[in-house]
């Protein structure tokens, strides 16, 4: 597989354990400040949740409650 | 069958071809046309609808993260800036501007660091042989690297200038203020004080060269652990998210991108206009990633390999999405100019596995290798 290898398999993931994609790959699953990456290295600054809330608005897609009160600076 | 029996029905057959063909060439013909409304409504009583329904659209989204510089570290930067004669200054910076604006970034932050108008600063990258290092235009790194650089080159500036100031005005370097393209004593700026051009004039003039020198690397990669590979491998992380909105064409395969959102964390947006610019060219070139660009079309053979421009198809401006959303979030990181982090690379890489997402709902299907083509789709569906 030579494609979008990581959207692909979050999705049917997604699917597979019955939740919708952006819940699962996209905001829970999403780097905050303090975790871990592949070399043990602290993720600092973290903004990936509060970009993705920002374009579900620009895009007129209705998160969850419990999504949009999600934020980067902690689990 | 017998020839009359078939001349009626070949006839029929005609009819209807005709009337098909008529209807879709003038389908959207001005409704003052009556005999063309007339055809509508024979082509409604038989419900042939296949020009839409054979449309399907869907919806996809992506996220990505891209580091400032190489991982691991290693990519240091440098920065000179001096001051002239006339009060403005030279910054030197061994960046190389690719269209990406980065001329005008350190020139913004040279101009806040130093207190002086943006016009009084004069960037100059011309020869690297003789210009101050840089490791290159690339990574993303050049607002993260020699951000920084110019901010401890005009932070050493600042210090000599403070100390010449002090012996001047007879006071403590501590109490010398630099601001507004003056400089003078807090607590008494109507006395002693000096503008910027006064100043270079009695610094060259008077046989001193004052210039000031900066710079930096991440530092990453540094406590490389051997044993357990543990390391702090990036400077900083940008993140990006991507909403994609497509129409398949079933029957021939062509794939139109009808709408794009795209929010990028860039952790200080120092110039906001290069940003959502740097955001559109990425995104012309996540499009081609998604739907054009492909060197060896039937790989691992190389028939039909692309030789140039016209094979290897580029999209364009003329490209682009009908609708094209941008927009910027900011989480300043701790070790950025300003907390900026470099982010041009990745608005190139979240369009395109948005869109094959938003083709997988579309029609069902899952492409998994770069570019969906009309080809690539057709098959698919077979």
């Amino acid at each position: 597989m030579k494609g979008p290898t990581m959207p692909i398999n979050s999705k049917e993931i997604a699917a597979r354990v019955g939740v919708s994609q952006a819940t699962v790959s996209r905001v829970i699953n999403a780097w905050r400040d303090g975790d871990l990456g592949a070399t043990q290295f602290q993720v600092e600054a973290a903004g990936l949740i509060e970009a993705m809330k920002r374009a579900a608005e620009l895009a007129g897609i209705e998160l969850p409650e419990h999504l949009k009160a999600m934020s980067s600076r902690g689990r | 069958m017998k020839n009359w029996t078939l001349a009626i029905f070949m006839r029929a057959l005609m009819s209807f071809t005709f009337s098909c063909y008529f209807n879709r060439f003038y389908r959207r013909a001005p409704s003052g046309c009556t005999h063309v409304s007339a055809r509508n409504r024979q082509i409604q009583r038989i419900d042939w609808n296949w020009p839409k329904s054979r449309k399907k659209r869907g919806v996809g989204i992506a996220c990505n993260t891209h580091p400032s510089g190489l991982k691991g570290g290693g990519d240091p930067s440098q920065a000179q800036i001096r001051l002239k004669p006339d009060g403005t200054f030279d910054l030197l910076i061994g960046a190389v501007d690719i269209g990406q604006g980065c001329k005008t970034i350190l020139r913004q932050i040279a101009a806040d660091q130093l207190g002086v108008p943006l016009e009084n600063i004069t960037v100059n990258n011309f020869d690297t042989d003789i210009g101050p290092m840089c490791t290159g235009t690339f990574a993303s790194r050049v607002t993260f690297m020699d951000g920084n650089a110019v901010i401890r080159a005009c932070a050493d500036f600042n210090e000599k200038l403070r100390v010449w100031a002090a012996e001047v005005f007879e006071a403590s370097p501590d109490d010398v203020e630099i601001a507004d393209n003056k400089i003078f004593v807090r607590g008494a700026p109507d006395t002693a004080s000096k503008t910027m051009g006064e100043v270079g004039a009695a610094v060259n003039w008077g046989g001193q060269f004052m210039v000031g020198t900066g710079a930096f690397t991440p530092g990453a990669g540094q406590d490389f652990d051997p044993e357990t590979g543990k390391m702090t491998a990036i400077a900083s992380l940008a993140f990006g998210a991507c909403v994609a909105e497509v129409e398949v064409d079933t029957k021939t395969g062509v794939v139109d991108v009808l709408k794009l959102v795209q929010v990028f964390e860039v952790g200080k947006a120092i110039n906001p206009l290069l940003c959502k610019g740097q955001i559109n060219g990425g995104t012309t070139m996540g499009i081609s990633f998604a739907l054009t660009e492909n060197t060896l079309p039937y790989y691992p053979t190389t028939e039909f390999a692309a030789e140039g421009l016209t094979d290897y198809v580029l999209t364009t401006a003329a490209d682009m999405p009908p609708e094209l959303i941008s927009d910027l979030v900011e989480v300043p990181h701790p070790n950025g100019p300003h907390g900026a982090k470099g982010f041009s690379e990745m608005t190139a890489s979240a369009a395109p596995p948005a869109i094959l997402s938003a083709i997988h709902d579309a029609i069902g299907v899952w492409i998994t290798d770069y570019p969906a083509t009309p080809e690539v789709i057709l098959r698919a569906l077979e």
